[in-house]
């Protein structure tokens, strides 16, 4: 769990600081490659990094300013309901930050685990 | 396994990342849009928010800028500079997003954007020269140094906006669509105006038009499509001396070509339904004019106009602009108030080409072979390779369409060549400037001497007590009849002779009746030397504002206001007596019987809680269907269907008219038959539609009005509001088409002015200001302007204010 708030620390300063989405993909994909531990550890920790990160953000926004906003957006994208639009961004983040997760831990052991073994 | 473990899991969180990153088909970019800290969360509420100041790097001085409570900047700059950098900057700041859309759809630029499907709405744009024609414009504007320094103030001021920009706060469509603005050129202001050009006189009917010459006899012709109407109404008082008489060559009478038929045209679509009027002092209660304007267009949002203030050192004008032009276009300042409608005097002309081969590098003129010349246009495409594009021009101008293919509009022709004086080198942005800074009536004449397209009606009233009206615009000089139909390109004969002599064009000073009026109806009767064509509205508006106008007592603005909302039909007062004795003796079903009780009571207004409009409505339409479809749905295809005042007149008054017999049909129907049968269809209609006869009829929700988003995204904007007014109304509201702004203006002393239209200033649909005015329109209600002499007065205590720092 301290992994996972930790790359939430991460991803919410470099969010805040630039205007790139996908840090929600290479974030959890660095920490999978960097620290030990399953797949299963990877998928969690990017899951709930980035997931947790984008479910505060968005309900903030949504209870404070952009309720109306999100309304208008459900409409067009065709998922009726703004808690339907948050609901799509959490889930995005977390999948995206999930797998990626997972991907960089895999890769760990695939590449480097492996490497070490064979020494 | 491992190994296969990563594999699958690499190709998901990669499938997952082309997903969220890239758009597919009209799904955007979802990490981007989603995305808490840049995505749409962040186009909320706070767009709203104005800092206490912000510097604007290029300002010469500090420029305050004071918002009501309706959003409306009140700008007080110290030069004339600053004055429109802040305006293209305040602009900028809430309509963004429109003004690049916009002026990208007139330059044939969406597809870039907006991938292929936008391919053939672009080659229109480029086909019909508009990329010419804002070219030709802006060349001669930047040979005017005051409309040069003001586009080029208002430039900077829109790039000081798009600089500004940080992607979260980037307007929400460009989220949507996933495209970024790129940097503001004076070309583009030139484009909206074209666009605007091209929308109130780009229409005409010269296609149908030539059908209908080809078809019929002369006789028959001449009945069915006279160049003054019955029941005419005339913006010039009808009887008035000309004293003048130009000297017109008179043309050729067999003026009809062949054309194709693969392009049907249905029922002629209402026109637009502006109006305009003065009232002068001996009519009004303060005893000074009052002046009002409410001009028609499509409604949608975010809103055509935008209002504002702008005060300077020699101007101080109130009134609405279009987002992307500077200026005030319709408005008033601290001595004059002028309003437009659209003139529909006929500007565009199409000249059948004959080329000389295949190759096309050569057509006839005059008996000689002259060069054709090429611009090619590069059409640029989402995703896919950019189109070269090679148009055609003539002396004429530009041919649209060559032989076998399809063009995008039906009511452009083929193989003909377009003479349209959009196209010609025009400065109306002079005119508005000068408009703005105008102080009495001479002003305002030496301003319009400079206005060329789309042809106006502008209205004019200042503290004087003088009122006026001219039909305005570069006119040109034909004969009687000349370019109804697609003349001969071949023949110097169909050329236009020049152009109306400004001080020939139809206006009224001062007239005796004590007031001015236009509703786009014939600008004078045919005691007017000059022809201007055919494609004038209906007078039943002009007729009922005449008639309000022309009774006795004083005017308040409170009747102005009265009087543009306006809905009784004239048209339905004239006709649906006899409809109803018609069938007043014949047998009726239940439905039938309701629809003609609800007539038989009904006081002609198109009111939404009623249903009389909705019967009468469908009644009038399907009769006017059962008239005219016979003839007018001809095999050679559709010929031109006749105007609605003639229709009207040959009910009332022809009830032998061949027209009655639906020829295709051997029995021999009459007037009475046809009244009949198109009551009972409507009645079955509206039964089958909307049930028994009941509040699914009121005409409100049958007709309604929706209010699309300009790039028509579900869910920003409005549908099926529940308006008053029909097609004849004063109050001219359709399902997409009504009035835009509503102004009256009190002139005095003290200049009181009161307005309303359909959405916000704010383009940004996560602002509370984005559809705030849209209760009052549909209300008829509206809000009084705040004139502010200065920022520091009392009445701007309550506003909000800003700063714009300039480099001094």
């Amino acid at each position: 769990m301290k992994r996972a708030l930790l790359c939430l620390i991460c991803l919410f300063i470099l969010q805040w600081s630039t205007p790139f989405w996908w840090w929600i993909v290479v974030v959890p994909l660095l920490f999978g490659w960097c620290f030990p531990g399953s797949a299963w550890t990877g998928f969690r920790t990017g899951m709930l990094g980035a997931g947790v990160l984008w479910l505060s953000a968005a309900l903030i926004m949504m209870v404070t300013k952009s309720a109306l906003i999100a309304g208008r957006v459900a409409a067009a994208i065709g998922v009726g309901r703004p808690v339907f639009v948050l609901a799509a961004a959490v889930l995005t983040a977390a999948l995206a930050g999930g797998f990626s997760g997972m991907t960089g831990s895999l890769a760990r052991r695939v590449f480097l685990e492996r490497k070490a073994t064979q020494a | 396994m491992k190994i296969a473990k990563f594999v699958v899991s690499l190709i998901v969180t990669t499938g997952l990342f082309v997903l969220l990153h890239f758009s597919h088909g009209r799904l955007p970019p979802l990490g981007n849009l989603l995305n808490p800290f840049t995505g749409f969360w962040r186009n909320n509420r706070a767009v709203d928010r104005l800092p206490e100041s912000l510097y604007l790097s290029g300002l010469e001085e500090n420029v305050t800028v004071v918002f009501d409570d309706r959003r409306v900047p009140h700008i007080f700059a110290k030069n004339t500079h600053d004055l429109y950098m802040a305006q293209g900057f305040l602009t900028a700041r809430e309509r963004l997003w429109q003004m690049d859309m916009q002026t990208r759809y007139a330059a044939g630029r969406l597809a870039e954007i907006m991938g292929s499907e936008w391919v053939e709405s672009d080659r229109f744009q480029r086909r019909i020269g508009m990329a010419f024609a804002a070219e030709n414009a802006l060349e001669k504007g930047m040979r005017d140094p005051e409309s040069r320094q003001v586009l080029e103030a208002y430039t900077e001021g829109v790039n000081a906006y798009i600089r500004s920009l940080r992607p979260g706060r980037l307007p929400l469509e460009y989220k949507l669509m996933d495209f970024k603005p790129e940097p503001w050129t004076p070309i583009r202001s030139v484009y909206l105006l074209k666009y605007m050009a091209w929308d109130l006189s780009g229409f005409n009917e010269e296609i149908v038009m030539t059908r209908s010459r080809r078809v019929m006899d002369d006789e028959n012709f001449r009945r069915l499509y006279p160049p003054f109407p019955p029941y005419l109404e005339t913006i010039v008082p009808s009887g008035t001396k000309w004293p003048f008489k130009p000297d017109i060559a008179p043309g050729p009478m067999d003026a009809a070509f062949p054309i194709t038929k693969a392009h049907p045209i249905g029922i002629r679509e209402s026109i637009p339904g502006s109006n305009n009027w003065a009232v002068s002092g001996a009519k009004t209660e303060s005893g000074f004019p009052i002046l009002c304007n409410d001009p028609h267009l499509g409604l949608g949002l975010p809103s055509v106009w935008y209002e504002n203030h702008l005060h300077a050192p020699g101007v101080n004008v109130y009134g609405v602009s279009l987002p992307a032009a500077p200026g005030v276009i319709i408005g008033f300042n601290e001595r004059v108030a002028w309003g437009m409608t659209t003139a529909m005097s006929d500007v565009l002309d199409w000249y059948c080409i004959t080329f000389k081969d295949e190759s096309r590098r050569e057509y006839l003129y005059d008996g000689e072979w002259r060069s054709t010349a090429r611009r090619v246009e590069k059409i640029r495409v989402k995703g896919s390779s950019t189109i070269i594009d090679t148009v055609l021009y003539t002396h004429h101008g530009p041919v649209a369409y060559l032989p076998g293919e399809k063009p995008y509009s039906p009511r452009v022709p083929q193989n003909a060549a377009m003479r349209w004086t959009g196209h010609d080198p025009s400065n109306e942005l002079q005119t508005i400037l000068m408009l703005n800074r105008a102080a009495d009536y001479d002003d305002f004449v030496e301003a319009i001497s400079h206005y060329d397209c789309p042809g106006q009606n502008i209205v004019f009233a200042d503290v004087t007590g003088d009122i006026a009206i001219w039909h305005c615009g570069k006119l040109p000089v034909r004969w009687k009849g000349q370019g109804v139909t697609i003349s001969d390109g071949t023949d110097p004969a169909y050329e236009w002779q020049g152009w109306i002599p400004r001080e020939h064009l139809p206006h009224v000073k001062n007239p005796a009746q004590n007031f001015v009026a236009s509703a786009n109806n014939h600008a004078a009767d045919s005691g007017y030397p000059y022809f201007l064509g055919m494609d004038f509205a209906s007078s039943a508006r002009a007729c009922r504002i005449r008639e309000v106008l022309s009774a006795g007592g004083k005017f308040t603005p409170e009747h102005m206001m009265a009087l543009q909302n306006d809905v009784l039909d004239v048209q339905a007062r004239r006709c649906l007596p006899l409809l109803i004795e018609s069938v007043s003796g014949i047998a009726m079903n239940a439905a039938e019987k309701t629809a003609f009780e609800i007539l038989q009571a009904w006081n002609y207004e198109y009111r939404a809680e009623l249903i009389a409009p909705t019967v009468y409505d469908s009644w009038w339409r399907t009769l006017y269907r059962l008239v005219w479809s016979d003839e007018m749905e001809h095999p050679e295809g559709s010929l031109n269907w006749p105007g609605v005042d003639l229709t009207v007149y040959l009910i009332l008054n022809e009830p032998e008219f061949s027209c009655f017999d639906d020829k295709r049909t051997e029995k021999r129907e009459t007037r009475q038959d046809v009244i009949v049968s198109s009551f009972r269809s409507a009645c079955r209609d509206l039964t089958e539609r909307w049930g028994d006869p009941g509040e699914t009829w009121a005409w409100g929700r049958t007709r309604g009005t929706d209010l699309m988003h300009l790039s028509r995204i579900p869910g920003f904007g409005v549908e099926g509001l529940s308006t008053h007014g029909g097609s004849y109304c004063v109050n001219k509201t359709t399902r997409t088409h009504g009035p835009s702004w509503r102004m009256i203006v009190r002139l005095g002393p003290e200049i009181r002015a009161w307005a309303v239209y359909p959405g916000g200033q704010s383009g940004h649909p996560g602002s509370e200001y984005y559809d705030d005015g849209i209760e009052d329109w549909v209300e008829g209600r509206v809000a009084a302007l705040p004139f502010l002499e200065s920022p520091d007065e009392a009445a701007a205590e309550s506003f909000e204010r800003l700063i714009l720092r300039g480099d001094r």
